[in-house]
């Protein structure tokens, strides 16, 4: 058996699918087969367009760009836990959750090119926030969302992604603080991937990150981050929590970064090839083919239909990316207030050339 | 004026029920300052309410209430402890508006007691207003009078864009006889507050008294110096700025904060763009010195004095 | 399908150039969409390059071991039946699929012109505040020729108005001048007087607001109308005798750098306000920027002047050349008048008419000016000026 990653040392994290895609005595999965079929579909549409914005960027059509390869699991099976009605915050690394929640992947890759910061899409209608590049800043925001449900009376729950790194930040654990304080219907579910940028998970932090919950005074999830059933599960479990007025849940994920920071980063510099290759033994989406695969839920021919099907989405976003051109100088003066002050407006017909 | 901006808590929760009132203390004890007094229990705990002491947390939160509609207004304790903040409101306060292309706006008034000349301790006398007027995306108002406070935070709170406002603290205590009221100038307008054709002395919060003092000495020797209450720090009043130099032909600016990269600094480059050719002498500044704000003890030492406002308009009339 | 370039992206954050390590297709190659093409070596890293396109690879344009500049071409691809090779150089690449950091490119920031300095011939620059500058520009003078009398060495307004009509250094006249003033002491020389009226002025200003138009074009149209009835105002007076005209064309006194020229409306009596109004314009702006053509320069029969525009409220106007008559019209400004025996406050001005004492007498004149003043005080009147 080879060795998990170092990060993954401690409390043992809920697990219902073994990397070797066996399912865990008493494990008891309700859901339904097509369920079990979008779970995966998802998983490995979302590598393979990861995958391909990798090439974009080294085809100059993308600036630069954070794959997400090995945290497939981490973000589908939550997303996939949460409503409709719920709302996300995210950072900068969750395109295969904003797949899920119906995100249009073209305008989100729209932050990617370099056309619109946050991405062009709207936060409100898709629920889905604003790509967020400084680490933890969106987590008081999905606080105060929530907080705001709260007064509102929604029984919905908000839902925010970060990483180890980003638990370091001050707002962090002032955004924790107010959650629990203000009983947030919020899910802190950080993605621990074992690497901030070049520093390992063991240098970010001593304890547990899953702990720290309690010390703010709400409960702690650790949860196998590869294993997209058990993601599933606490995540729905924290999102009941949430809106049955029980308040926040803290999860930490345990996944493994399989590729670099971003296309700016070479991890060759501080990592070993060996650990990533010892990582993919726990990949999610293996884990999950061999399973469905026994189980009878999907076949070969399925599995090769959906190939195709994926291949075409891909190359059809590929395309609407590439389509993407500078957007109009006005565009800069448009959306600064509300009501642009005289002194913007002359600068705007400045910047016109008038 | 600590009545005035209670009072225009009180109308606006009163009017919107989307507006919430924030921030360290502002709830059971009515604020440091008590200009929160007796909100929380007119609106309830659930619309009026205080916080762990996390400024960053504090802003952030207030950003994701926008996102659901909220209008919150936020208290930053003191001048200085905004700036934990500045990074929430830099990054996202005022650029959340453009991010989304307008579809998710940030109504959120940041109140914040700012200015020196209460003999403060460390940190309790700053004048931040530099960081948020050079930040796009942010309004920022500072009143000098009650009956502004009252108008300005009114406005300030309905606008749909941010406003930081700068409450001198120490003017809290000053009175103004009048009908508090929203009606007259809004934000992005100044007013002359003293007509005077040999030099105009612009200036805004807690210095603003300070220049109507020296305008009537120096109206005594026959100088008639017109003073401009700025208010709206941004947006400028051009215009107005545009106006006074063309008129009186000379400009004396006043402002606590440092020297270097103040208001005054701005006055003056658009003073010069607009009116270059109406100048009769060069812009003067009267300001703090470019050392960090000092102990209560050389606090007069450092806040522009009503004689070295005389002297500076003396000196660019006579120039 | 046409050739294709694909060019060295930038692959990182502001990259100038990478070096070809390692490639791994070779031209003739048939390719598809992301095989991988190229190991290129950056500050950052190697980094492995996939196809931005299916197709043959025609070119490769650089040899391993050799750099190539972000944006430069790297790879030719084209159809199968064209003929490989080319070595390292192409033509004229069509641009590459643009890099998403390609956009508008922002104007270069705002550069303040350099200070301006009226330095004189040794090169000292002169201490001056901007309104002298602007004075010394507006009346021709040499800053650096000028005594400064002011704190601190600098020139100050006295200085330049002495430097420009004192009689110490007296001012070189230009050509125009010179003409201009010989063409006014002839003037100056007929026997010529000044009659004045005052006229309430509340029925045109209405009218003229409500046609968006100065008081010029509209006293213009019903001078043309009293003309009309009066028509020994548009005659002039000649060795034979004295002339009359059918034409009316107005001259319109206009102040420019150059001193006064006197540009011509042809043809008055024939247009409405709004042409009139719009052909004032022209040839004022023309006057003023020294554009007009000689057709407008002659022919004019009767004169007017705006001198109420700065400021004067009466004066004794000098007839132009070829004229009987110099209108002036004063300012318009608030009055006290006697209306039906009550004291009103009403906007009014003066009209001062000047006229040739050979070809028109007091009487003549001040039954026209009568009628003149009567259309500008009635708004009925008004109303029937061709619009």
């Amino acid at each position: 058996m080879t060795t998990p990653p170092e990060h993954w040392h401690g409390a043992a994290p809920l697990q219902l699918l073994a990397p070797d895609g066996s399912l865990a005595d008493g494990a008891d999965i309700e859901l339904g087969d097509d369920e079990l079929r979008a779970m995966l579909r998802w998983m490995m549409l979302a590598r393979r367009l990861d995958r391909e914005c990798i090439a974009l960027q080294r085809q100059g059509e993308l600036t630069v760009y954070p794959g997400f390869e090995g945290q497939e699991a981490a973000q589908v099976g939550s997303a996939l836990a949460l409503r409709p009605d719920d709302m996300v915050f995210p950072t900068f690394r969750e395109l295969a959750a904003a797949l899920v929640r119906g995100v249009d992947p073209v305008q989100y890759l729209a932050y990617h090119r370099g056309t619109w910061h946050g991405g062009p899409y709207d936060p409100r209608a898709t629920r889905f926030g604003p790509i967020c590049i400084p680490v933890a800043t969106q987590i008081p925001h999905a606080v105060g969302f929530a907080m705001g449900q709260r007064l509102d009376q929604r029984a919905a729950c908000t839902l925010t992604y970060f990483g180890d790194g980003s638990a370091s930040e001050g707002d962090f654990h002032e955004a924790a603080n107010l959650a629990a304080v203000f009983e947030a219907p919020v899910i802190l579910f950080c993605q621990n991937n074992g690497w901030a940028i070049s520093v390992p998970t063991a240098d970010q932090t001593v304890g547990e990150i899953w702990r720290r919950a309690e010390g703010y005074g709400f409960p702690g999830v650790r949860v196998d981050g590869n294993d997209v059933l058990a993601v599933h599960r606490v995540t729905k479990e924290a999102a009941e929590r949430a809106s049955s007025g029980d308040g926040p849940t803290l999860i930490e994920a345990l996944t493994y970064r399989i590729g670099a920071h971003s296309t700016a980063d070479d991890p060759g510099r501080y990592r070993d090839d060996d650990e990533v290759e010892s990582a993919r033994a726990f990949d999610p989406i293996a884990r999950m083919r061999a399973w469905l695969v026994a189980r009878g839920v999907v076949d070969d021919e399925l599995l090769a239909a959906w190939d195709e099907e994926i291949e075409a989405d891909v190359l059809a976003i590929r395309e609407g990316v590439i389509e993407q051109g500078a957007p109009p100088t006005e565009w800069m003066f448009d959306w600064t207030y509300a009501a642009p002050p005289p002194g913007l407006e002359q600068e705007r017909q400045e910047a016109l050339g008038g | 004026m600590v009545a005035a901006l209670n009072a225009a808590l009180r109308d606006a929760l009163e009017e919107d029920p989307r507006v919430l009132v924030f921030g360290e203390d502002v709830g059971r004890s009515g604020g440091v300052f008590r200009v929160t007094d007796g909100l929380q229990a007119a609106f309830g705990s659930s619309r009026v309410f205080d916080t762990p002491i996390s400024e960053a947390g504090i802003a952030g939160a207030a950003v994701g209430l926008a996102f659901g509609g909220w209008r919150s207004v936020v208290e930053m304790q003191f001048d200085a402890f905004s700036y934990p903040a500045l990074e929430q409101i830099v990054d996202h306060v005022a650029k959340m508006r453009e991010r989304t292309r307008g579809r998710v706006d940030m109504p959120i008034v940041f109140r914040i007691p700012a200015f020196g000349g209460i003999k403060g301790k460390e940190h309790h006398g700053e004048s931040p207003e530099t960081f948020y007027v050079h930040t796009a995306g942010l309004k920022v108002v500072a009143p000098s009078t009650a009956l502004d406070a009252y108008r300005l935070l009114r406005l300030a709170i309905d606008d749909p864009d941010p406003v930081m406002v700068l409450e001198p603290k120490a003017r809290y205590w000053s009175k103004e006889d009048g009908e508090l009221t929203v009606e007259g100038p809004g934000i992005g307008v100044g007013r002359v507050l003293r007509e005077g054709d040999a030099c105009t002395v612009f200036s805004y919060g807690a210095m603003v008294a300070r220049c109507l003092e020296a305008a009537e000495l120096l109206g005594g020797d026959g100088v008639q110096a017109r003073v401009v209450d700025l208010r709206s720090l941004s947006p400028l009043d051009d215009g107005l700025i545009e106006g006074c130099v063309r008129e009186t032909g000379r400009a004396v600016v006043v402002h606590e904060a440092p020297r270097t990269l103040g208001l005054g600094a701005e006055v003056a480059a658009i003073a010069m763009e607009r009116a270059f050719d109406f100048l009769e002498a060069p812009v003067a500044r009267v300001t703090g010195w470019d050392v960090p704000y000092p102990p209560a003890a050389l606090e007069h030492r450092y806040l522009p004095s009503v004689q070295r406002i005389v002297a500076a308009v003396r000196r660019t009339v006579a120039y | 399908m046409a050739e294709r370039v694909f060019s060295m992206p930038d692959l990182g954050e502001g990259l100038e150039s990478g070096e070809v390590v390692a490639w791994l297709v070779a031209e003739g190659d048939t390719v598809v969409l992301n095989q991988p093409l190229v190991e290129v070596e950056t500050e950052k890293a190697t980094v492995e390059i996939p196809s931005p396109f299916g197709g043959v690879v025609m070119t490769l344009h650089a040899s391993e071991g050799s750099g190539v500049r972000v944006g430069e071409p790297l790879v030719t691809f084209g159809d199968a039946d064209r003929e490989v090779g080319g070595g390292g150089s192409a033509g004229q690449p069509p641009p590459n699929p643009s890099s998403a950091t390609a956009a508008d490119r922002p104007p270069s920031g705002d550069v303040l012109p350099g200070p301006v300095t009226s330095a004189s011939p040794s090169g000292t620059p002169v201490k001056a505040t901007p309104p002298v500058r602007r004075l010394a520009r507006g009346l021709g003078v040499d800053l650096s020729t000028v005594d400064a009398s002011g704190a601190g060495g600098r020139v100050t307004v006295d200085d330049v108005r002495a430097a420009a009509g004192g009689s110490r250094s007296p001012r070189e006249a230009s050509v125009p001048r010179r003409t201009i003033a010989e063409t006014l002491g002839r003037q100056a020389a007929i026997p010529q007087v000044t009659a004045f009226r005052t006229v309430d002025c509340e029925a045109l200003e209405a009218f003229r607001g409500e046609l968006g138009v100065s008081p010029l074009p509209v006293v213009i149209a019903a001078l043309c109308r009293t003309v009309g009835e009066h028509p020994m105002l548009n005659a002039a007076w000649a060795e034979e005798g004295v002339t009359t005209r059918d034409e009316i064309n107005v001259g319109i006194a206009t102040d420019t750098e150059r001193g006064l020229v006197v540009p011509v409306v042809h043809d008055a009596e024939g247009r409405g306000i709004a042409e009139l109004a719009s052909e004032i314009r022209r040839v004022a702006g023309a006057a003023r920027d020294g554009s007009l053509a000689p057709a407008d320069l002659v022919g004019a029969t009767i004169a007017v002047s705006n001198t109420g525009s700065y400021g004067s409220e009466a004066g004794t106007p000098i007839l132009s050349p070829g004229t009987s008559v110099t209108l002036a019209i004063g300012v318009i400004a608030p009055r006290a008048l006697v209306v039906d025996g009550e004291l009103v406050a009403r906007p009014a001005c003066t009209l001062s008419c000047t006229f040739d004492h050979r070809v028109l007498d007091g009487a003549t004149v001040g039954r026209a000016l009568t009628d003149l003043v009567t259309t500008l005080r009635d708004a009925d009147r008004l109303g029937t000026l061709a619009r």
